[in-house]
Order: structure tokens, then C-alpha cells, then sequence
């Protein structure tokens, strides 16, 4: 199983409007280089940052702090997680 | 061009030479309790009306009343995140409250690796280790809370400073020593 696209399908579904995130880390080899290590995928988070702009407006991004609450409680008994997010 | 320069500050994290992270839960703590901005007073506020007396103070009067849903566990990390003004205060309120037998052990540790916070209750459970070997929540920190996985990238590197000594102290204190005495 890709945790990693596991995570972030969750987070997706729960999404109401557009959410842009730029993945770093074991995630982001996970899913943009198909020969990475099976390790990567099993990472059971995802890092990410989020644009300055977006997140200075708080009216913006509410829709994605909802959403990221209800992934990781859904999530939460398999251990996977996403909150290390980072500003630009 | 446009750089997106961030204004210094003197946060826990700076001052471990980590970057801190945007908490979702800070950000759900202080809009579920209407602290707002305030968030990290009214968190102190809470900690010390739930059991860490030795830390009793004036608090303004106007800040939001306690809210029983949010967990000791939560508001004990959340004293702890890298986002904070340096306060050793912070962090040794945070360690009296959560040196409860009441607190889930296993929800404190995963909550710690969410929020990014595994150094300062490393560095809890270990100096509580010195005085109090099998103090609950501490014993089982040590042993199951893992210290944060080192990052690829080097900018968001930090793990390793916590125990040396901070560059601009190599000669005086590390960061890890002006840490926290838990009471």
C-alpha cells in the first residue's frame, strides 16, 4: 500500500474546494519517482508546504484546515497522519 | 522579485535551530476556545487551573474560560510547539500538567510526533528520569517515543542540535540544558 496516496485521497475527499500543497520528504519520492525504495511509500506521513499567500488568508483556508482534521482522525487508527506542514 | 522573508522571532524552534512547523491544531485550539491570537496564554491559563499550581500567576481575566473537550495531552503539546515565544515557563507549566497518572501515555507520544514536539518531551522524560525513574507519563516516553527522524533536506535539519551545543553557545550552555526542569 502507497501511504503517502493513501493520505492524500483522504485528505482529497474530504476537500471542498482547491487545496494547493508542494510535497517534500518520502511522500513526495513516493509519488513522484516510480523506482523510488518501497520504504518511501511507507512513510506514514506526508510533509508538506503551504503557499504564504493561501495561508495568510485566513478566509481561504478554511475549507483545508477542515479537511485536514477530519483525514487525520480517520486515519488515525492506521497511524497515518498528515501535519507536518510547512510555510514557504 | 518578491522574497517571502519571515519575520524573525525569538521562538522555541529558533532557539533549537528548528523551524517550526503551521499546527493544525493550534490553529483548531485557538478557534475552538475563541483565544484567538492569544492562544498560548490561554493554554498556560489552563494548565495551571487543571493541576500545575507551582506556575499560578495574574491571568487576564478577559481570556476564555477552560473547554473540556480538549485533552490534557492536546493542551500539554501544544504549550510545547516550536511556534511559541521562547518561554521556559511554557514548557515546565506543560510538563507539570502532563505528570498526571490520568494522561494516555500512548496518545501523548503519537500527538508528540504529529506536532513535531519529540525533543522537548525527550528532554522532559529524561530530566525527569534523574528524580523520578517510573513517573507516569516520562518512563513510557522514554521508551516509546522515538527522537525525530533526521530530514533530507538540510534547511529543515535540527535534531541533532538538540543535546549539542547551539552554535552561538558552543561556548556556554547547550540548547538542550536551558530546556526544562520538570517540578
Amino acid at each position: 500500500m502507497n501511504n503517502p496516496l493513501r493520505i492524500l485521497q483522504t485528505l482529497d475527499r474530504h476537500l471542498a474546494a482547491p487545496a494547493q500543497l508542494t510535497l517534500f520528504g518520502r511522500a513526495a519520492l513516493a509519488l513522484g519517482y516510480p523506482s523510488s525504495p518501497p520504504a518511501f511509500a511507507a512513510t506514514h506521513d506526508v510533509d508538506a508546504i503551504l503557499p504564504l499567500a493561501w495561508l495568510n488568508a485566513e478566509d481561504q483556508n478554511a475549507d483545508f484546515w477542515e479537511a485536514q482534521q477530519r483525514t487525520n482522525a480517520e486515519l488515525e487508527p492506521s497511524g497515518l497522519y498528515l501535519t507536518h506542514l510547512f510555510r514557504e | 522579485m518578491e522574497l517571502n522573508e519571515q519575520p524573525f522571532a525569538a521562538t522555541l524552534a529558533r532557539s533549537l535551530g528548528d523551524v517550526p512547523h503551521v499546527s493544525g491544531l493550534l490553529r483548531r485550539l485557538s478557534q475552538r476556545t475563541g483565544a484567538g491570537d492569544r492562544i498560548a496564554d490561554w493554554l498556560f491559563k489552563i494548565a495551571v487551573e487543571r493541576g500545575a499550581y507551582h506556575y499560578r500567576r495574574e491571568f487576564d481575566p478577559s481570556l476564555p474560560p477552560d473547554s473540556p473537550s480538549i485533552s490534557n495531552e492536546e493542551t500539554g503539546v501544544a504549550l510545547c510547539l516550536g511556534q511559541h515565544t521562547y518561554d521556559l515557563d511554557r514548557l515546565r507549566v506543560a510538563a507539570q500538567l502532563l505528570s498526571s497518572p490520568r494522561v494516555d501515555a500512548s496518545h501523548l507520544c503519537r500527538l508528540a510526533v504529529q506536532e513535531r514536539c519529540e525533543p522537548v518531551l525527550l528532554h522532559i522524560a529524561h530530566q525527569a528520569e534523574r528524580h523520578a525513574p517510573d513517573l507516569h507519563p516520562w518512563a513510557f516516553v522514554r521508551q516509546h517515543l522515538p527522537p525525530r527522524a533526521r530530514s533530507p533536506h538540510r534547511h529543515f535539519t535540527s535534531l541533532e542540535q538538540v543535546g549539542k551545543p547551539h552554535r552561538r553557545e558552543r561556548a556556554g550552555r547547550s540548547a538542550a540544558d536551558r530546556l526544562v526542569v520538570p517540578s
